[in-house]
């Protein structure tokens, strides 16, 4: 049960190396080959996001890590551990996509059977079930028949379902999709709440603004390879930085002769706007601008959103394809 | 142990709530208890009729809600994925499936517990006794259907519901006619056809690797009350517990390799 690390002793709580996989969906269907040689890791403490389009193989990846899939070649370690041995699950907690629970039990049943499929003792599990009721906001509802729950409320039971047996790593496949903002931003704040004591999270999606709100490190996949990872910080600066600068009551002629120099210039409600995509001309348009005899307004640098770094890895493989 | 007992308590659980089970077994009351208007309309044959009837009743409806409880126990967990939520826990597949067999195990048990007692009342309110030999009869049912629970259960790990449904109900089947399988064997064997003579060989295949069900059937013997050789229970328990062993072995093998998609 030892987790496996790497030279400088960064630990890592779930590896996948090298690993592919392929489906074969019956005799005389096109094979699919979701994930192709992919290598990636969890690290203890951090919230890792994985985003990647739809198809991009994300809940195959999660699948793999806990056994529920076998890899077609290559290596998948869970906590030091083949995931086909059921110890190395001990200190995970799941939340699967669209999770379907058994609609004939009551809340406070079901948690009572997750505890007992843990292998938790009776007098320790009532007190943790009372609590993580409380923690994800059913309290009042622990009698109530799954099927009578709405979807917020079921992947709020999810969660708690998933840290009953406070996991060392958490990992939530799409734990957000079908929430309405409210419930988005309840599952969130759980999230954040929840990366205590060291734990990893893991969790995929393809809202990207999930992502960037609650993650420290990204992997973006895309046709079953890693199309980019880093610390969401480093991601998102490793691409330059535009600037956009503004002149107000701009003097005649000012546009043409920006245009003449390859800016991208707009004008609007008597302002102007400079999109530069590179910062070192910004030198050059200001001494134009002062010139010309014009005001500047504003220089504001634009860090470029997640979006912005999804679409430049995603978007160009898209294509490319 | 313990995940074994609780994914057996929640099948048990899943099954007690729902209406299409409690409709068979209320079914199977019916039934049973209508032997009360047949035995009423057969003069001096009441107790036969009655004792028939139930054993009857009671064989049928004990082999339909093993078959439908043991293929929909499964295969439900797979399609709703209910599945994924205790295999991501840290429990072993082959505990997952003793503990859908146990559950399967469960509810037939109980509900050929109950149409029993409700048996024995019936043969009470007609014989003025109650007549615990036939309750010989429902210990052999309870046996043969710790095999079939086996048969969903191996059927349900490789094949899809409505294939392991087909298979399940044709093993019973074929199980149950298995000496008439073996009259066929011996015409075959002694027709001068050299196609004759192949066709044997499947058909001795299939012979010895089906469960033979028809031991299980002593109706006859009870209703009619002839004596069954000595130690006949014992070879019935034994057989038993050892081809449900073999078969859910099988299952473990099958299922532990499987994706689950
Ligand atoms: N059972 C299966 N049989 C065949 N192909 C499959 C199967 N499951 C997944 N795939 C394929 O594998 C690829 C990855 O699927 P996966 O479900 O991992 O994507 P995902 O990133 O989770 O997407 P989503 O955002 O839609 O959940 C897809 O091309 C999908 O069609
Ligand atoms: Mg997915």
């Amino acid at each position: 049960m030892k987790p496996t690390a790497n030279k400088d002793n960064t630990i890592f709580l779930a590896e996948l190396k090298s690993v592919n996989k392929v489906f074969r969906p019956g005799v005389g269907k096109k094979t699919v080959h979701a994930l192709k040689n992919i290598s990636l890791e969890v690290r203890q403490g951090e919230i890792l996001g994985l985003l990647g389009p739809n198809g991009a193989g994300k809940t195959t990846t999660i699948k793999l890590l806990l056994g529920l899939l076998f890899p077609s070649s290559g290596k998948v370690r869970l906590f030091g551990e083949n995931p086909a041995d059921p110890a190395s699950r001990k200190k995970v907690g799941f939340l699967p996509e669209n999770p379907y629970f058994y609609d004939y039990l009551t809340a406070r049943e079901y948690m009572s059977l997750a505890a007992r499929l843990c292998g938790m003792e009776k007098n320790e599990t009532q007190k943790a079930i009372n609590y993580l009721l409380e923690v994800v906001g059913l309290t009042g509802a622990e009698g109530k028949y799954l099927r009578k729950f709405s979807k917020g409320m079921l992947q709020r039971l999810g969660l708690a379902q998933a840290l009953i047996n406070s996991p060392d790593l958490l990992i939530l496949d799409e734990p957000m999709s079908g929430l309405d903002p409210l419930g988005r931003r309840q599952v969130r704040e759980l999230i954040r709440n929840s990366n205590v004591r060291g734990r990893s999270v893991l969790f995929s999606s393809h809202v990207l603004s999930d992502v960037e709100a609650i993650c420290d490190r990204v992997i973006i996949i895309n046709h079953g390879q890693v199309a980019a990872q880093g610390l969401l910080s480093d991601l998102v600066s490793r691409n330059e930085t535009k600037v956009e600068i503004t002149v107000e009551r701009p003097p005649q002629g000012l546009k043409d002769r920006l245009e003449a120099k390859g800016c991208v210039v707009s004008e609007a409600g008597g302002v102007l706007s400079i999109r530069l995509a590179d910062p070192k001309m910004q030198d050059v348009v200001i001494e134009e601008i002062h010139g010309a005899g014009g005001n500047l307004h504003s220089l504001v640098p634009l860090r470029p959103s997640l979006e912005d770094v999804f679409m430049k890895e995603v978007g160009e493989k898209a294509e490319g394809v | 142990m313990g995940q074994i007992l609780a994914i057996a308590g929640n099948s048990f659980k899943d099954s007690v709530r729902s209406r299409v089970m409690l409709g068979v077994f209320f079914l199977a009351i019916v039934m049973i208890v209508s032997s009360l208007v047949l035995g009423a309309l057969s003069f001096g044959e009441e107790r036969k009729i009655t004792a028939d009837w139930g054993l009857f009743c009671t064989s049928l409806f004990g082999v339909i809600i093993t078959i439908v409880v043991g293929i929909q126990q499964i295969h439900k967990e797979i399609d709703k994925k209910t599945l994924y939520n205790v295999l991501a826990k840290p429990v072993s597949r082959s505990h997952f499936l003793f503990g859908k067999y146990l559950g399967t195990m469960s509810v037939a048990v109980a509900s050929i517990l109950i149409m029993a007692i409700v048996h024995q009342g019936l043969m009470l309110e007609s014989t003025g006794t109650f007549e615990p030999r036939l309750l010989i009869g429902v210990l052999a049912d309870l046996l043969m259907v710790m095999i079939l629970a086996s048969v969903a259960t191996f059927f349900s790990s490789v094949a899809s519901p409505f294939m392991a449904g087909l298979f399940t109900t044709g093993f019973f089947l074929a199980g149950r006619w298995l000496h008439e399988m073996k009259y066929l064997i011996l015409q075959l064997s002694r027709m001068d056809s050299a196609f004759a003579h192949y066709m044997t060989w499947p058909l001795k295949g299939l012979y010895l690797a089906l469960p033979n069900f028809a031991i299980f059937d002593i109706d006859g013997e009870l209703v009619h009350q002839i004596a069954l050789p000595n130690g006949y229970l014992l070879l019935l328990a034994g057989y038993s517990i050892t081809y449900s062993a073999v078969l859910l072995l099988a299952a473990v093998r099958a299922f532990s390799k499987r994706d689950f998609l």
